[in-house]
């Protein structure tokens, strides 16, 4: 076993959509993520970005294949996968009565953080991410910035090995958006290992140190961008993914072949 | 007015809500389905309360009973759900059993302290018991009546002894009689009921509907959506009023309708008898048409009350903490309307709900009270008019419409002064 | 539990957000405590005028009838003049009226008595006095009767004082006969009858209380627990806080451990809250504590009624929890409380039944458990054993309950909201997870059709009622998801060996079912009347043989099995194993019954039909059984044979038959397709 934090071999989630029919919308995804290190997956909306990382963070059970985070299998020890990493999308709320500073708190004993050391992370952490002003007003109360800091906040409050953002720029403004962006890249430098999920082509180009490019449910290429240049010929990161997407296999699978490995098929 | 919009509007709510369960569940099938529910849960449970009391016999357990009036023993014992059982030990052990429920009732005679008179072996009884026990109050009952009987007779037998004759001993005999029909007792009982529930049925019916035309725009975030089309604020809160109100009397219809097709079955739980004849025929048809008007009067109230509490709410669960206290506001009169004493009394047709609750009870008994009706028509018009300019007023309010009226209609009202004053 | 562990840290956040959530807590908390007292302020007011206005009333009554001098002078000390005050019997004026009985239709008389000789009184029409039974000990007696209009409340109470006054009236008169005829003794000390209550008046406020206690407790805790619970799961999945805390290392136990004791601490606060609430109005003597419900509560008393409330808590606390698991939004949270409550509310009225012991079938009843020890407890009886079985049995239920949410944060079609492979694909899987809701409709048409079809002709009735419904709701089933008919109603030819099973079995079962009938008596009872009243709208005169076989026999035998025996089992086939399928079908097919007696029998039915088609797997062989059954339950209350007395051994002898029938029909069984597989593993 490689020492990586992350690592996925053969996830795969079957998944019922509403316009597509039954379809694998994680179908045998390979990857892995080593410190210090941020590995972007790419994909259009609906590619399996969402489900792959959702698996990661034990929310959807795989159907197949494993993954491992900090050397513990999502499916054996759920717990303690979560134990060692933050997740951030746009889906994640925060808890509309109660403060930030009330909020971390939560969510450093919730992920059983040591209970002496706190009060004291989360005061670093307020003055970290600039939160000192509000940070005794309720979170309903916010803008949608001080909202999205409090956010990071509480993800890694615990200061897990392993942060997975899912898609987190979706909604925010240029500003905003650049600030998290140097935020995340802050995190990468103090050894996190850090899963990125994003449709745009830029933030992938600036931020990542390898990219995964996934469609319809697979991977079809991974590296740095230097090596999917190199691989493909084209500059651009925008070309390379056109390219790849426009020459893989058809590997969606259509509805009428059924799910021979759910249980229960159809009559 | 732009009537042509507000009907576009209108029945585009309408089929939205007519796609939502919680409407569909709080509207049209609570009020249909809710009569034979009730109906059948309460004769399954008096069928089994019944069967339970009639199971049980009476342990009775009897001490000093003198020869003579042994026939007493006997008479008891015949009884097939009294059993006499022996009781060996002392008074208190009986008391104790009876108190720990083996025992019901515990039988002492004794011999009277006054002359025998004509009567063989006077006595005088004792009856133990526990109140605190069902079974042992039942067998009370039991034996009590049973020694009644039997005073009786022995008090027959004295005076036949003394030659009182028959005729002069029979005395005279009471019996009552009934005048009511069949339909005017059930009419008398449905005007206790069907007010109070036509009420409850329209506020529930039109409570999902407000806070989806409110709260649920906004949950939706198609609030925006609905003010950039081309009509006016005023028709867009014209339709959907007219929307939460049609909900409203549509729930207060069935629930009469599904009332009217219970009934047989509802008299014959009363015990009237010729149940089958009496359905259909328990509300006076001329009647049908002013429990329709005021169906329509209360919905139309009902609507723009909620409307009005509603239009604060961004999403449900506030829209239902802003709604309760005009629901409990709209209830709690009507709770007081049980007691069948009341009369509808000029003042009372001047109270809004409550009147056209009177209203329905009366035209329900048949009485036709004009002044009253006349004066409840002109009370309910009058709040439904100003309900519905105070639900158009803040709905066409920006800061209502953009949702940043936080912390609902007080708090709404006294920035609105706060800001007159300033204009000022 | 250490402190900073995540259980504790769900509950704190729950309840912070609770009391920072100033709305909620103004409806859920403030509002009821002011409204409970002033509810219950305003109605014994309001009952304490009715009743005083029943005491102060002063009636209109007339005196009529050929021998109206005899019962004026009855009446005499009745009726009042000026001196109203004086006497309590004299609460009637006397009115004179030319037309007594219009007088009485248009309100002006609340009552009149008419008197007459025995002579008149038979010289009346027969159909003025019918239903009027004299018995030999009233010859010669003079008839009083009192005219009353039962639909108004004054007329109804004037009867009863009349005739309660007259009755005593006649006492005296009698006394008075026998002390002038010589007779030494007052009458009343022949053979007098003292009553001694042996139950403390605490025992018996006790005893009162004790039957809606529960009731009480149990709806204010589901009102007050219901505030946090809707908000627990169904209010974060709507907020998307959920998938939030599903990300942190807490599982999923812990997260329902400590959503679930937030809200027993709030449905329980709230409860006390207004119990207090209620002492306090009861103690400033506001509100009067009902006749005899004042029972003096020791503190060991409370102490020892809270322990014994625990599981109904937490058990309440899980429906409620469980509840908002299954729910999407906060919406459909408060839409599914209405049936919970009612529903919860049910178990709670146990102690209401008389001489319910706790030493009963009613110690695994959760919840009815507990209520009835409650009652017990109040009463002072304790009988620690079963007492300690109920506790555990509730506590066990609350368990499951529990665990039950715990799995429901494990279906990922719950926590994402995307809809699973069923529900998108629709068809035969889809209705595999709807059939027990569209089952739930369809006893709720059924019932109301049942109550309301306007329709005189039993035969018609019964045509439509069984024939028609039990066609048309399996074909709608079949249409609308796409079943193929021959599978779902089992259409297939069976192996011949079967009938000789089914020719055996059907009679022995109607025995067997008898005796069954004769042992749920035990537990259910049922007053005679009404099984006589059920034989006889069931066997209506005047209809020929051929058409009552046919429409009490053989068109339920098909329409009821296409039904029960076809799609429903064919629905349930793969969600319970052979037996489990025998008692849900059989149960379900009970209560389609609706009579709470017949439910038994039928379902008892129900199961063995289910059986015989799940080992012939075919529903032809239920048919045929189903149709005999009903065709010999038929000809034995034709011949009107008293079937309860042949005895135990015609039972045993039943019972054997039924297994040598069942024997048969496993000799040749061929087994229903695609059942259950015998080990799958737990879901979740």
């Amino acid at each position: 076993m490689s020492d990586q934090p992350v690592r996925a071999e053969g996830l795969t989630k079957f998944f019922y959509d509403e316009s597509r029919g039954e379809i694998r919308a994680v179908d045998g995804v390979d990857l892995g993520c080593s410190r210090g290190e941020i590995l972007g997956l790419l994909g259009a909306n609906g590619a399996g970005k969402t489900t792959t990382l959702r698996m990661l963070c034990t929310v959807l059970e795989p159907t197949a294949g494993q993954a491992w985070v900090m050397g513990h299998e999502v499916r054996a020890e759920p717990e303690r996968v979560r134990e060692k990493l933050g997740f951030y999308s746009a889906s994640t709320a925060l808890y509309p009565k109660i403060t930030p500073r009330e909020t971390l708190r939560f969510f450093a004993r919730i992920n059983r953080y040591p209970g002496a050391r706190v009060e004291a992370r989360v005061d670093d952490l307020i003055q970290r991410f600039g939160l000192a002003d509000y940070a005794d007003s309720r979170v309903e109360k916010l803008s949608t910035g001080m909202k999205q800091k409090v956010s990071i906040a509480r993800t890694v409050v615990h200061d897990p090995p392993v942060l997975i953002f899912d898609e987190p720029t979706v909604g925010l403004d240029v500003l905003n958006a650049i600030e998290l962006r140097d935020i995340i890249a802050g995190l990468r430098d103090h050894g996190k290992a850090i899963l990125f999920s994003t449709h745009i082509m830029s933030e992938a180009e600036q931020l990542c140190d390898r990219i995964a490019i996934i469609h319809h449910g697979r991977i079809l290429a991974t590296g740095t961008l230097d090596e999917l240049r190199d691989e493909t010929g084209l500059h651009y990161l925008e070309q390379i993914f056109v390219h790849y997407a426009q020459t893989a296999p058809v590997a969606m699978a259509d509805a009428s072949r059924g799910g021979g490995r759910l249980a229960g098929g159809p009559e | 007015m732009g009537l042509r919009q507000i009907w576009i509007i209108y029945r585009h709510e309408v089929r939205c809500a007519l796609r939502e369960r919680s409407i569909v569940v709080a509207s049209i099938v609570v009020p249909l389905v809710m009569y034979p529910l009730l109906l059948w849960a309460m004769l399954a449970g008096l069928s089994f309360v019944a069967g339970q009391a009639e199971r049980l016999t009476s342990r009775v357990a009897i001490q000093g009973l003198p020869e003579a009036h042994g026939a007493l023993a006997d008479s008891l014992a015949a009884h097939d759900r009294i059993r006499l059982t022996d009781w060996a030990g002392d008074r208190e052990s009986a008391h104790r059993a009876i108190a720990e429920g083996r025992l019901d009732v515990h039988v002492v005679f004794e011999p009277a302290s006054v002359g025998a008179g004509g009567v063989v072996d006077n006595f005088r009884v004792t009856i133990w018991f526990s109140e605190a026990r069902d079974r042992s109050y039942g067998a009370r009952n039991r034996v009590e009546s049973a020694m009644a009987w039997y005073r009786e007779a022995l008090i027959d037998d004295v005076r036949r002894e003394l030659g009182v004759a028959d005729p002069v001993w029979a005395d005279f005999v009471v019996v009552r009689s009934d005048v009511a029909t069949p339909v005017e007792i059930s009419r008398s009982i449905l005007a206790l009921v069907v007010p109070l529930l036509t009420l409850i049925m329209v506020a529930l019916a039109s409570f999902y509907p407000a806070i989806d035309a409110t709260a649920g725009e906004r949950e939706r975030s198609t609030w925006e959506t609905l003010l950039t089309v081309s009509a006016s604020r005023g028709q867009v809160a014209t339709a959907k009023y007219l929307y939460v109100a049609t909900f409203g009397a549509l729930g207060g219809l069935l629930n009469l309708t599904a009332l009217a097709l219970s009934l047989g079955w509802i008299s014959s739980m009363v015990g009237a008898p010729e149940a089958e004849e009496l359905a259909g025929t328990g509300i006076p048809l001329a009647a049908l048409p002013v429990i329709g008007l005021g169906i329509a009067l209360l919905a139309l109230f009902v609507a723009a009350g909620m409307l009005a509490f509603a239009v604060f709410a961004r999403n449900f669960k506030e829209g239902q903490s802003m709604i309760m206290p005009f629901y409990v506001a709209v209830f709690l009169p009507a709770l007081f309307l049980r007691s069948p004493d009341i009369e509808f009394t000029l003042a009372l047709a001047l109270v809004p709900v409550v009147n056209v609750a009177m209203l329905i009870r009366e035209v329900i008994v048949g009485s036709v009270p004009v002044l009253q009706g006349g004066v409840t028509l002109l009370a309910m018009a009058l709040s439904v008019a100003g309900a519905v300019y105070f639900a158009q007023w803040t709905i066409s309010r920006e800061e209502v419409l953009l949702g940043s009226g936080q912390g609902g209609l007080l708090r709404f009202l006294r920035g609105r002064y706060s800001m007159l004053r300033r204009q000022r | 539990m250490r402190p900073g562990s995540p259980v504790l840290t769900v509950f704190g956040l729950e309840i912070r957000s609770l009391i920072r959530d100033v709305r909620t807590l103004l409806m859920s908390v403030v509002l009821p405590v002011i409204l409970l007292p002033l509810v219950l302020l305003a109605s014994a007011r309001m009952e304490g005028r009715q009743a005083e206005r029943v005491e102060s009333r002063t009636y209109r009554l007339a005196i009529t009838g050929p021998d109206s001098a005899f019962a004026t002078g009855l009446a005499a000390d009745l009726v009042g003049g000026a001196d109203l005050e004086e006497g309590a019997g004299r609460r009637f004026w006397m009115v004179d009226v030319a037309e007594p009985r219009l007088a009485l239709d248009d309100g002006v008389l609340d009552v009149y008595l008419e008197a007459f000789s025995p002579d008149a009184w038979g010289a009346l029409d027969p159909a003025d006095t019918a239903g009027v039974g004299l018995g030999p000990e009233h010859e010669g007696a003079m008839i009083l009767r009192i005219r009353y209009h039962s639909s108004r409340t004054g007329s109804r109470n004037a009867a009863s004082m009349l005739q309660e006054r007259l009755v005593e009236v006649r006492a005296e008169r009698r006394d008075s006969i026998l002390v002038h005829a010589g007779f030494t003794v007052p009458p009343q000390l022949v053979g007098a009858v003292d009553t001694v209550n042996v139950a403390s008046a605490d025992e018996v406020a006790g005893a009162r209380l004790g039957r809606f206690l529960s009731l009480i407790l149990v709806g204010l805790m589901l009102l007050g627990g219901s505030a946090v619970a809707t908000d627990a799961l169904a209010g974060e999945k709507e907020r998307g806080t959920l998938l939030t805390l599903l990300t942190t290392s807490a599982t999923r136990t812990e997260i329902i451990t400590g959503k679930l004791l937030a809200i027993m601490a709030v449905a329980l606060g709230i409860a006390l809250i207004q119990v207090l609430n209620l002492w306090f109005f009861l103690g400033l003597g506001l509100i009067e504590p009902g006749s005899g419900f004042a029972v003096t509560v020791s503190p060991a008393l409370a102490l020892g009624l809270v322990v014994l409330y625990l599981p109904v808590v937490a058990l309440t606390g899980g429906v409620l929890i469980l509840t908002s698991a299954y729910a999407r939004s906060y919406k459909e949270a408060q839409l599914y409380l209405t049936p919970v409550l009612f529903g919860m509310a049910i178990p709670t009225l146990a102690p209401i039944m008389p001489d319910l012991s706790l030493q009963s079938a009613i110690v695994v009843v959760p919840i009815a458990n507990l209520a009835v020890a409650a009652r017990d407890v109040l009463v002072g009886q304790v009988h620690l054993p079963a007492l300690a079985a109920a506790w555990l049995v509730t506590a066990g239920a609350a368990a499951w309950v529990t665990d039950r949410s715990v799995r429901a944060l494990h279906d990922e079609e719950l926590i994402t909201g995307d809809p699973s492979r069923e529900s998108f694909l629709g068809g035969p899987d889809l209705f595999r997870k709807r059939v027990l809701r569209w089952f739930l409709v369809f006893w709720a048409v059924a019932l109301l059709l049942q109550f309301n079809l306007p329709i005189r002709d039993v035969r018609l009735a019964v045509l439509v009622n069984v024939g028609l419904v039990f066609v048309v709701f399996p074909l709608i089933v079949i249409r609308r998801f796409q079943l193929d008919p021959r599978k779902a109603l089992a259409l297939r030819a069976p192996r011949p060996g079967v009938w000789l099973g089914v020719l055996i079995g059907a009679p022995a079962a109607l025995l067997t079912g008898l005796g069954v009938f004769e042992l749920t008596q035990y537990v259910l009872p049922v007053p005679a009347e009404m099984v006589e009243g059920f034989g006889q709208g069931l066997l209506p005169e005047g209809v020929p043989a051929w058409q009552l076989i046919l429409l009490l026999a053989i068109v339920p035998g098909i329409a009821e099995e296409l039904t029960f025996r076809g799609v429903l089992l064919h629905g349930l086939r793969r969600r319970f194993g052979p037996l489990g399928l025998a008692i849900v079908v059989g149960l379900i097919f009970g209560f389609f019954h609706f009579q709470l007696f017949r439910i038994p029998v039928t379902a008892f039915l129900g199961a063995v039909l289910t059986g015989v088609t799940l080992l012939s797997g075919s529903i032809f062989p239920a048919m045929a059984w189903h149709a005999l059954n009903n065709g010999l339950a038929l000809f034995l209350a034709t011949i009107d044979v008293d079937v309860e007395a042949l005895g135990w051994w015609w039972t045993a002898g039943a019972v054997l038959l039924l297994g040598l029938a069942f024997a048969i029909i496993w000799w040749n069984r061929t087994p229903y397709p695609d059942m259950k597989p015998a080990n799958r593993e737990r879901p979740g």
